[in-house]
């Protein structure tokens, strides 16, 4: 997982410093048959195994919608990508924000660029679902013309490299001590070395609001703004670094595609305040409610679609993409079942509960 | 003497056995899924949200998401698998085609319950047969849904076998579906069918005489002859085919005869016995799964007879059977139309 987000990014660098910019990579994913989802990294891997197949619930499902399979694009890969039939290739939405940027163009029609190595240009259409870790914000506003769909709900730890107690349970003015200091802070008998993911990282800017830092200190390590976020393997000893709750768990319980947590390394998920993100052991862990469900590290996902879409008293009602977005639906994306053929019941086992609310927030009053 | 013979070989020549085909085979009602035929086992129709079988007639959306349960009582049962399979598919097809993945209209894929051969909660909703003609299903019509054990990069059927029900789609989508009523193996849809045989006499020539008749033709269906003194009818029953596709369960079937009275058609008062009717079956072509009853003997005959069965080996497919009549009409009765009633049922064993 790691692996190709920190070559996905080289790959883009070099796109530009070479001057290459019309010289697109070959496409390497397929185009979508139906709809299209770009956007967050969190919530990729759980998405693609909805849409694409899975038995992570028990039975096997995919969701479908209108007869015709779903495309999901990762955050991370190639620079650009083709998402429809005939449509452009363009810049890669590479997180939340990116995502709902290209919805946006999508809708409007302004062009858009994903990444410098990659021209803007209109995307028309190209974009149906932007996934989103983060709420609508000060984005929201009761008139808005997107619809931010709760998917999940998620939480936000940190991971660890140690080989004592030191750093397990660590309270919310800690991880701020360690996060915005200028000097080593030390834990025990431990010297903590904070790592931080790269800046458009969801998790890095949810995690730091939670605790409480607006300004990182100098101890703080982003190796040149690189580091992956979700990825136990770039912990040296006594790093900690923050981590979704729910990737831990769907790589621990092997739902992932690739799992960066290897197995008898010290790299452990802390409880931050004494509280356990998860409970289980194996590789049947389970999202622990009491942590999720609680202040500052919990928080609801979304997908965010054009709220015109789904809403049937409009025109551009499309009852294909609401009932793909209606929770009711035991095979829609927001689904939070628990039985084994619901999409809730795959979603359990990479990590994610219920949002605390099924209420869609509408955002941005104008695109 | 003679002329008497000549009279009688007259008499004789009129004499005429019409077998008059009866009703054809019992159909479905229209619009009414019936019970499924020929699938593994049951297959009943639940809501994907918590695994609740659909009550009988429930109509539900094109799109609703649905699964298959192998019984009513325990949600977690499986449908059991089989080791030379290496995937599973969903599909629609039409009724009959479902062992042939080349013929299922539309298509989808399922999976194994992690670390067996075995498919739980397989998802049958329509929709979701992506592969194939979606549309051709959501115009309407009379098919099957299920899912199939698949080995060969999915070209072929594995041991584990096939599994459906039958579906009914209105135009536009909606759609109803056969629930099991019955453990397996079903009953075939359509296992019986009637012959309607109509037997015209004469007054049988009395005495010895109809000994010297003459060369009249005897194996030409309807014609008659003088046996024994007594008029012998002869002809065949009509070829009919027997078709079991049931390669999975091939429990085979039994094919029985049962034939009514003869009725004189002006005075019911006069009646010839079912014995009086022969019939001997014929397999046409060869069948190595099918064995054909030895005939009964008009005069001695005895109803209802094995007419012929399949052993459990395999399914015997499409089997064409036919039989020979022989019509004995007692010297003591009048002249006339007689009319009966031959009945061969079909029963799986």
């Amino acid at each position: 997982m790691k692996m190709k987000k920190v070559v996905a990014i080289g790959a883009a660098v070099g796109v530009a410093l070479a001057g290459l910019g019309l010289a697109l990579p070959a496409n390497a994913e397929p185009v979508s048959n139906g709809y299209v989802l770009v956007g967050s990294d969190t919530l990729q891997d759980s998405t693609n195994a909805l849409i694409n197949g899975t038995r992570a619930g028990g039975s096997s499902i995919r969701i479908t919608s209108g007869g015709n399979t779903i495309g999901g694009f990762d955050a991370f890969g190639t620079a650009a990508i083709q998402t429809k039939q005939g449509g452009p290739f363009f810049g890669r939405p590479s997180g939340s924000g990116a995502g709902v940027t290209a919805l946006r163009a999508s809708i409007t029609g302004a062009n858009y660029s994903g990444n410098a190595g990659v021209p803007a240009k209109a995307i028309t259409g190209q974009v149906d679902i932007a996934r989103s870790s983060s709420g609508a914000g000060s984005n929201a506003n009761a008139n808005g013309l997107l619809a931010y769909v709760p998917y999940a709900r998620d939480a936000v730890a940190y991971a660890y490299n140690g080989t004592n107690s030191d750093l397990a349970s660590l309270t919310t003015a800690q991880l701020k001590q360690i996060y915005e200091s200028n000097t080593p802070v030390v834990i025990g008998t431990t010297t903590v070395k904070p790592r931080i993911p790269q800046s458009t990282s969801g998790t890095r800017s949810f995690f730091l609001s939670a605790i409480g830092v607006t300004t990182l200190g100098s101890t703080v390590n982003d190796v040149n703004n690189l580091t992956p976020e979700n990825d136990a393997s770039i912990l040296a000893a006594d790093e900690i670094i923050p981590f979704s709750a729910a990737s831990w768990i769907a790589q621990t319980n092997g739902v992932t595609g690739v799992s960066t947590i290897a197995a008898g390394s010290n790299v452990k998920l802390g409880s931050p305040n004494g509280v356990a993100p998860f409970t289980g052991t194996g590789t049947a862990l389970a999202a622990n409610a009491s942590f999720y469900n609680a202040a500052p590290f919990g928080r609801d996902t979304y997908l965010v679609v054009e709220y015109a879409r789904i809403n049937p008293s409009d025109a551009k009602y499309d009852a294909n993409l609401a009932a793909l977005l209606n929770p009711d639906n035991a095979l829609s994306l927001t689904n939070t079942g628990t039985f084994s053929s619901t999409a809730g019941a795959a979603k359990r086992k990479f990590g994610f509960l219920a949002p605390s609310s099924t209420t869609l927030i509408r955002a941005f009053a104008t695109l | 003497m003679f002329r008497t013979k000549t009279i009688r070989v007259a008499a004789v020549g009129v004499l005429a056995a019409a077998l008059v085909a009866g009703s054809a085979l019992s159909a479905q009602a229209a619009g009414e899924p019936v019970a499924t035929v020929g699938s593994k086992g049951p297959v009943y129709i639940a809501d994907a949200n918590n695994g609740d079988i659909y009550a009988p007639g429930t109509s539900l959306p094109f799109e609703q998401a649905v699964i298959g349960r192998p019984n009513d009582t325990d949600v977690e049962a499986k449908f059991p698998g089989s080791s030379d399979a290496t995937s599973v598919r969903t599909f629609i097809s039409n009724r009959g085609d479902e062992l042939d993945q080349t013929k299922w209209i539309a298509f989808g894929l399922s999976d194994f319950v992690e670390g067996s051969k075995d498919v739980w909660l397989p998802q049958l909703q329509l929709s979701a047969q992506t592969g194939g003609a979606q549309a051709t299903v959501r115009a309407g019509g009379n098919f099957s849904v299920g899912f199939a054990f698949m080995k060969n990069n999915q070209l072929t059927v594995a041991d584990g076998g096939v599994y459906y029900t039958y579906i009914t789609v209105a135009p536009g989508g909606a759609w109803t579906f056969a629930t099991p009523t019955a453990t397996t193996p079903e009953e075939p849809s359509a296992n019986s069918f009637d012959v309607n045989l109509n037997a015209t006499t004469m007054s049988a020539p009395d005495g010895a005489l109809s000994l010297s008749a003459p060369s009249v033709t005897t194996a030409a269906i309807g014609n008659p002859a003088m046996v024994n003194g007594l008029s012998t009818s002869t002809g065949t029953l009509g070829e009919f085919t027997v078709t079991d596709e049931r390669y999975t369960s091939h429990p085979g079937w039994t094919l029985t005869t049962t034939v009514t009275q003869f009725t004189n058609a002006a005075d019911n008062t006069k009646v010839i016995a079912a014995s009086q009717l022969g019939v001997a079956p014929k397999l046409v072509g060869t069948n190595a799964n099918v064995t054909v009853s030895a005939a009964q003997v008009a005069g001695s005959a005895s109803y209802p007879s094995l007419f012929a069965q399949s052993n459990s080996t395999a399914a015997s497919g499409a089997v064409k059977l036919n039989a020979d009549l022989q019509f004995v009409s007692p010297s003591n009765m009048p002249a006339g139309t007689y009319t009966s009633k031959l009945t061969l049922t079909l029963a799986s064993k």
